[in-house]
């Protein structure tokens, strides 16, 4: 399939991306001039990059033009790359690991961006799941077209109050490159799991030692629920012949589990966004940890901290407590120690970064300055669940887990024995890791466990009364806090020496086996994410995309048939020609996004106007396009569109190649209506 | 090249594995619901006003569900559409329980039919029906997610029903090009990785290992996970 894109852009996108990480990394080369650890220097500042690009775009965004913004920030991260780039070239690192360490390294690497790199192509092209397109490419497509601030492409009268960091890097690394944003995704996606992953090893290094970061690192993308352990026990006739046909048909809700929760290889089919965030965050994280060790008081090393912080925090706000919780409580236990200086900076950094997470245009700042009434109706307090995790049924209610769980129940206990099924590995690698931590009597051990503990509590005391599952994001950074905690346990257990050597081996080994378990037996499978694609016409589709896009921005658009729900909306209804047509073609459709945002104003003229096509309907919507499947429409759909054109209200403006897409332009100034 | 020649012996080896037949025993389909749906296509000979399915729901006795049928009058995902009252059904034994789905009026006799159990949005219970690996007649298909059924979904069957080699490459690369790469280069990927790992455990001076060459200890390793995974997924 040609999806028209020139191979060059492969390859310009991934520079432009890797400019961010790469100016990070620069930047650590000046705060910390004496650190020659090259892993540790391109994780702790890569990520750190990532979470300061973010930030800048949104914070300058907001003071001025978007375009001036984006070259301005992409031209500095260049600079700052290229001097980066220069210093290692240069021999002024060393490797950490021996020469086939290193390549084992890079050879698994390779093999994690290999898999994320099938997941977001499967979630464009083979509706491996929606959000991606339907969500974050979409919002990045339209920020590309100049959409500040960004107006919901569903909503197109009200601006979206949605996390959208990890969009406008994607739009910038696309502006930048003249680039086509599907494969400026992929970049974004690549650079940021490779950065996160160097950012998991690098700050545990920093914490424990480097065998325990390169651990973490591993398990951290391995991560999953012990759903494999099922396969011997599940009642197969009950969904299935056959294993191999269940493993293939539920692959996602199998790496799921039923805990709402997704593994860590699938973020980049989900929501490639929430890789960035964590990157952020662990740049964050890793500059903190050089502070706690501090002497003096580093102003620069401070800020950059903070703007990290918040870059993280506005693009995925579920981290903005955890950072908070987790360094503010790190900077108390200093304090009692009278490690004032240290105490401080790392209160700093929380003080700071909460300041600009909040301040900075995003969802925080919506949170706290936007509709009052609005926001303190959906987020309330409600510790009545607490130690519970939300499961799939708040999701999908009536469904099960195809494995542990064969009746459906709303919320798990945290020790209950669903999460023992479950996740084992989460409990033992932060039960383990604390134990750890008060036996050697290094409370910064502590740290990922404390933070995997502190995301797993929010669900039990936070109830989203609009949308239930977004409380079961937090587990979603639990998993990988909780899996950086499990490596640290791993490599413990693995030292011990004398009578516990062999017995400390044996359950490291299970350990492993039991946090990649699901990972190692789904792996085979992966290129069934390629069955086949979501739109049989995708070419038609593609091309009628391209003409809607080429059109003076913006366009508000009705789709026939399309969608009307959010459900719908969600799901690949009409062979996912919605999510295209807004993705790739630019288009607004002003028919109302989730229960969060404004479902009320556009509901019904839009049912109507595509029930009726009547003038004064597509005019109340203020349609300038109607976007229509005709290999999907009714022949009362069909009938409705030949009665429009012959009343000369409507006007043929593209046919696509195979006929499938046409695109109608609404034209106006028309005074009657035809019955 | 071994390594190379083993995997193209597992490609191009003519073998009967265990799912060359999908069988006709039925077996118990679920969970359905609005997010997995199941139907199937018919040929009715006489008008009709009433179907009836096996049906079972799961979870404490005494829970209900709500399910109805729909009927597409042209076909799968037809444009005319009708629908059966809606029957609340209550969780109760272990086994299927015959439930009776009843329409307006009459269905003429019609080229082909298709029809859908609807499991209500908010249904909280898991809902089960019957099936067979194989469809029991030429119209009757069964479909899954608005997709012909478990014969042609599944696509472990495809790749080892009883064929030529030359026939399994042709419709492989015919059919999902995509997934044949993708396939190839994991594989690769794979035995880098597992080289590269058994080269670094025999450099950090763990001694048995360097009595091994890391090609073999890798394509062994690679091959027995993978054989263990395939095995247990056919013969389980």
């Amino acid at each position: 399939m040609d999806f028209g894109i020139p191979a060059y852009e492969y390859v310009t996108t991934l520079l432009a991306a890797l400019a961010a990480p790469m100016a990070g990394v620069q930047i650590v080369r000046w705060i910390l001039p004496q650190e020659r650890r090259l892993l540790v220097v391109l994780g702790i500042g890569g990520s750190l990059g990532i979470g300061l690009v973010t930030f800048a775009l949104t914070a300058l965004a907001a003071l001025l033009p978007l375009y001036l913004v984006i070259g301005a920030v992409q031209l500095t991260t260049i600079a700052l790359a290229i001097r980066a780039v220069d210093g290692i070239r240069r021999g002024q690192f060393r490797l950490e690991f021996g020469s086939w360490a290193f390549r084992a390294a890079v050879a698994f690497l390779f093999l994690a961006l290999f898999v994320a790199a099938v997941g977001y192509v499967s979630s464009v092209w083979y509706g491996n799941s929606h959000e991606n397109l339907l969500i974050q490419l979409a919002l990045s497509s339209h920020l590309a077209a100049g959409n500040w601030p960004p107006v919901n492409p569903w909503e197109p009268d009200y601006v979206q109050t949605y996390r959208f960091g990890g969009q406008l890097w994607t739009a910038a690394v696309s502006l930048t490159t003249q680039a086509d944003i599907f494969v400026s995704g992929l970049a974004v996606t690549l650079v940021a799991t490779a950065f996160l992953l160097l950012g998991v090893y690098a700050f545990i290094s920093l914490l424990v030692n480097r065998a325990a970061g390169l651990l973490a690192a591993i398990f951290v993308t391995v991560a999953a629920p012990q759903n494999f352990l099922s396969l011997l026990l599940a009642n197969y006739p009950d969904y299935s012949p056959s294993v191999a046909y269940t493993l293939a048909e539920h692959l996602n809700r199998f790496k799921q589990g039923y805990v709402l929760g997704t593994a860590f290889e699938q973020l980049a089919a989900f929501n490639f966004t929430v890789l960035v965030g964590i990157a952020g965050a662990l740049g964050a994280a890793g500059l903190s940890v050089l502070l706690a060790r501090e002497r003096t008081i580093r102003p620069v090393a401070i800020l950059a901290a903070a703007a990290a912080f918040g870059g993280a925090s506005i693009t995925t706000e579920h981290l903005f407590p955890v950072l908070a919780g987790t360094i503010g409580i790190v900077a108390l236990v200093l304090l009692v120690r009278k490690r004032l200086s240290a105490a401080a900076g790392l209160a700093a950094v929380v003080a700071l970064g909460t300041l600009v997470g909040v301040l900075a245009t995003g969802p925080l700042n919506a949170a706290i300055f936007g509709d009052a009434e609005a926001t303190s109706s959906y987020i309330q307090w409600y510790p009545g669940d607490l130690f519970t995790l939300p499961t799939r049924e708040i999701l999908s209610p009536g469904s099960t887990s195809i494995f542990f769980q064969t009746e459906s129940i709303g919320r798990a206990e945290l020790l209950g024995p669903l999460m023992w099924k479950q996740f084992g590995w989460l409990l033992v690698g932060i039960g383990g890791c604390l134990a750890i931590a008060i036996w050697k009597r290094r409370p910064e051990i502590a740290v990922p466990a404390l933070a995997a503990f502190i995301m797993l509590m929010i669900p039990g005391v936070l109830r989203d009364v609009l949308n239930p599952h977004n409380t079961g994001r937090f587990v979603v950074a639990a998993l990988v806090m909780a899996a950086m905690s499990l490596g640290i346990v791993v490599d413990r257990l693995w030292r011990q020496s004398g009578q516990l050597k062999a017995v400390g081996r044996v359950v490291a080994s299970g350990l492993a086996v039991l946090v990649g378990g699901t990972w190692l037996l789904t792996l085979p499978l992966l290129p069934m994410e390629f069955q086949a694609y979501e739109s049989p016409v995708l070419a038609d589709e593609l091309e009628a995309a391209r003409f809607a896009a080429a059109l003076p921005y913006p366009q508000r658009a009705l789709l026939l048939p399309g969608p009307r729900t959010f459900a719908e909306l969600n799901s690949s209804l009409g062979d996912g020609m919605h999510k295209y047509a807004v993705t790739f073609g630019r288009l607004r459709v002003p028919m109302g996004f989730d229960n969060l945002g404004h479902r009320d104003d556009y509901e019904e003229p839009y049912a109507e106007a595509q029930d009726t096509l009547a003038l004064e309907r597509l005019q109340e919507l203020r349609i300038d396009l109607i976007y229509v499947a005709v290999d999907q429409i009714s022949t009362d759909q069909g009938r409705l569109l030949e009665a429009a054109v012959e009343g000369g209200y409507l006007r043929e403006a593209f046919t696509s190649t195979g006929d499938a897409r046409r695109i109608y332009e609404v034209v106006t100034g028309v005074p009657d209506v035809p019955s | 090249m071994f390594g190379l020649a083993i995997w193209l012996a597992i490609a191009l080896v003519p073998v009967s594995w265990p799912l060359s037949d999908p069988g006709r025993s039925p077996f118990r389909l679920g969970p359905i619901s609005a997010d997995v749906p199941a139907g199937q296509t018919f040929r009715a000979t006489e008008p009709f006003d009433r179907i009836s399915i096996p049906v079972r729901i799961g979870g404490p006795s005494g829970q209900t569900n709500q399910l109805s049928l729909r009927i597409d009058l042209d076909g799968v995902n037809g444009s005319q559409s009708v629908r059966s009252g809606t029957v609340r059904v209550k969780s109760a034994s272990d086994r299927m329980e015959q439930i009776t789905f009843e329409f307006e009026g009459p269905i003429a006799v019609s080229k082909l039919l298709y029809f859908e159990i609807e499991v209500s949005p908010s249904a909280e219970r898991p809902t089960f029906t019957m099936a067979t690996r194989a469809d029991q007649t030429v119209d009757g298909r069964l479909y899954l997610e608005r997709a012909p059924g478990f014969a042609d979904q599944d696509l472990v069957f495809q790749l080892l029903r009883r064929q030529s080699s030359r026939e399994r490459l042709t419709a492989w690369w015919s059919l999902y090009p995509a997934m044949l790469v993708t396939g190839a280069f994991l594989l690769a990927l794979v035995h880098i990785t597992v080289f590269s790992i058994f080269k670094a455990v025999a450099e950090a001076e763990v001694r048995w290992l360097r009595r091994v060459r890391p090609s073999v200890a890798t394509l062994l390793t690679v091959a027995v996970s993978l054989g263990t995974i395939f095995a247990f997924a056919f013969f389980r």
